[in-house]
């Protein structure tokens, strides 16, 4: 059945880019999307890509049409959080510190770079892979993965020296 | 945990997410019952919304991905309205004539397409198809990136910082069961036709007229698109065809889109423009065009012929014609054959493969001074049509050479192997990554790093010269390795 075969697969895809919070009503838009068009589709043998490409829209349509909604983040005031953090599982507390700062730092950027960067980090699509997803061409997702994760990097504090972007410049 | 390492971590936590209990018989109702249940479907437009803000959104849409193309444009509606229809046309109307002139195309022996798209005179890109309902199909897309991408039109009488440097080509054809395109470093490229997402759809012509896909629903670049303002009005032509105006508001400034029908029913044109225009600055270039326009052409369907994949690429070569406008530069300055050549600094200098090119000096306009001795091809190269962020290095370029003076180096992609090496009597490291952070991608990037100061703190005096090809430069990657495994035998290094 498909909707069964796929569910999994498009929900993650749709959670990775409006996060969990709105991803069962992306995941369901998709579905229905996907239903109403699929005499459309002429090849049955690309149903998967297809149906990729319109959760991707419908993500980006959401946060677009939608707004930013507050999403669950964790507070680090948050009595059980602050008690996780001082249990001494510093690897724990890395993840929390980075989640809480990088989930707004995420949830800040463009509909656009946050698509790339669910595909291709979360994801674990290729580049080009999530470029086809995207309909844009590499060097635009690139591009795209390049400024989102600069974004994120500054929300961190520690320095690094990235070869991809400064190779020229030196 | 590197600050990347954890960045990646946080990003990959975001795909791990799974549907809750019960989900697929939630979607399954969804499916079963489409219309207005209370939460996500409640904001679905009505259908005739929908086409209303299709309507609208049909022209900056049409420019997203190979939108079809150029030449003059189609102000050039050949025949003169005549006469109002007596009923007041309505959007679906609208919808409809233009839903049958779009089957009357589908139903043709072929269809050449052009479009373009531009923001107060200036052209941003420029398409052109020929298209078989067999689904043979061919497609060049041409942008000029300063236009499209430098976010210019947000600037009070901002004006693009360059016009004509930066061309970027998409040439694509599906011919039988093959698919050819051009690589992003300039190399004719072939795979199954099924590979790739062209392949996916119904083709260009329908991609064309995507505005009215539902699947596209209402552009959000188009938040102003109000069903109550827009007027609708057709007009028969002196030639049979039909001409229908849609006169709406976009961004709050008024807009109009025409469409002309010819007399055998065929969609023959569509327009959009719109003058005293508010920018929207979360919209790109296409959602903050004044104008563009897209004509189709019905053709006698000759077969599409194969392109020649061991000529050099351009537009001709799938039949584009040669009016197809932002051709690209054919600059050839900034580059030499040379048998050896020396980074300025002094730090290295390396001896090409015979026949090889590299760059000299100049002044880039965006990257500032690039030194002599950095990009390496085994044919000329345009040395300027490298940029940040989309290419660190012009296109056919396969091998590159920096001198790094202060900081570390690092990258955010996974280390596949690392050997240490000398060269020229200096600490090196070797090491392969791959093309993205995942573990399991394939190699794509491969690199030398030459410590010309290992003794000192790397934050504060690091200096490194730095070889390197990546999968996404021209040629076989291997071969490119075996290349950068060559030039770095050759170097001679001298430190500071």
């Amino acid at each position: 059945m498909l909707v069964e075969q796929h569910v999994t697969e498009t929900y993650r895809v749709a959670a990775a880019i409006v996060g969990s919070a709105d991803a069962p009503d992306v995941t369901q838009e998709t579905f229905v999307t996907a239903w109403q068009e699929l005499p459309r589709l002429r090849d049955g043998g690309a149903f998967a890509g297809w149906l990729r490409r319109i959760c991707v829209n419908r993500s980006r349509n959401w946060l677009r049409t939608r707004g930013r909604r507050p999403q669950a983040v964790l507070n680090l005031d948050d009595e059980a959080a602050a008690a996780a953090l001082h249990d001494g599982r510093s690897d724990f507390r890395g993840a929390a510190e980075a989640r809480a700062v990088l989930e707004p730092a995420f949830e800040a950027l463009s509909p656009d770079q946050r698509a790339v960067l669910a595909l291709h980090y979360s994801m674990g699509y290729s580049i080009a892979e999530a470029a086809d997803a995207l309909d844009i061409r590499v060097g635009t997702a690139k591009s795209r993965l390049s400024t989102g994760l600069a974004a994120l990097r500054r929300e961190l504090t520690e320095p690094l020296r990235d070869v991809e972007t400064n190779e020229v410049t030196s | 945990m590197t600050r990347d390492e954890r960045i990646i971590e946080y990003l990959r936590a975001r795909g791990r997410e799974r549907p809750p209990d019960g989900f697929v018989s939630s979607v399954m109702a969804a499916i079963d019952d489409p219309v207005p249940s209370p939460s996500p479907f409640a904001a679905w437009m009505p259908a005739v919304a929908i086409a209303a803000g299709a309507a609208v959104i049909a022209a900056v849409a049409l420019l997203i991905g190979e939108g079809p193309n150029v030449g003059p444009g189609p102000s050039s509606i050949t025949s003169s309205p005549t006469a109002s229809a007596p009923a007041e046309p309505t959007i679906d109307d609208l919808g409809v004539a233009l839903l049958d002139a779009m089957d009357v195309l589908r139903d043709a022996p072929g269809v050449q397409g052009r479009q373009q798209v531009e923001i107060d005179g200036t052209i941003g890109s420029a398409t052109w198809f020929d298209w078989r309902p067999n689904g043979d199909q061919a497609v060049v897309t041409r942008w000029d990136l300063d236009v499209t991408e430098t976010g210019w039109w947000m600037q009070p009488d901002g004006a693009p910082p360059a016009t004509g440097q930066r061309i970027y080509t998409n040439i694509q054809a599906n011919v039988g069961d093959e698919f050819f395109f051009v690589a992003e470093g300039g190399d004719w490229q072939v795979t199954a036709r099924d590979d790739r997402i062209l392949a996916m759809g119904p083709g260009i012509l329908d991609k064309s007229i995507l505005p009215w896909d539902p699947l596209m629903g209402l552009d959000p670049s188009f938040p102003d698109v109000s069903e109550s303002e827009a007027r609708i009005e057709r007009d028969e032509l002196s030639d049979g065809g039909v001409e229908w105006r849609l006169a709406s508001k976009l961004l709050g400034e008024p807009a109009v889109q025409r469409w002309t029908i010819g007399p055998g029913g065929e969609l023959r044109s569509w327009t959009f423009e719109r003058e005293d225009r508010s920018v929207d600055p979360e919209g790109d270039f296409q959602a903050n065009a004044t104008r563009g326009w897209l004509q189709y052409t019905i053709t006698d369907g000759d077969p599409i012929e194969p392109p020649n994949v061991d000529a050099v690429p351009d537009a001709a070569a799938v039949g584009a014609p040669p009016d197809l406008p932002l051709a690209p530069p054919a600059s050839l300055e900034h580059v030499e054959e040379v048998a050896t050549c020396e980074h300025p600094s002094g730090r290295y200098r390396v001896t090409l493969p015979e026949g090889w090119w590299t760059n000299t000096a100049f002044e880039h306009f965006e990257l500032g001074e690039v030194p002599a001795c950095s990009y390496f091809a085994p044919e000329p190269f345009d040395a300027t049509s490298s940029s940040l962020p989309d290419h660190v290095f012009p296109p056919r370029v396969a091998v590159t050479v920096n001198y790094f003076d202060g900081g570390c180096i690092g990258t955010y992609l996974e280390m596949i192997s690392s050997r240490e090496a000398t060269v020229d009597g200096h600490p090196a490291t070797v090491s392969e990554y791959t093309r993205g952070a995942n573990e399991d991608d394939l190699p794509g990037r491969y690199e030398y790093v030459v410590n010309l100061a290992p003794d000192v703190d790397c934050e504060t005096g690091g200096r490194f010269i730095v070889a390197a090809t990546d999968i996404h430069m021209t040629g076989d990657y291997d071969q490119n390795k075996a290349l950068v495994d060559q030039i770095i035998e050759s170097m001679e290094v001298t430190p500071p």
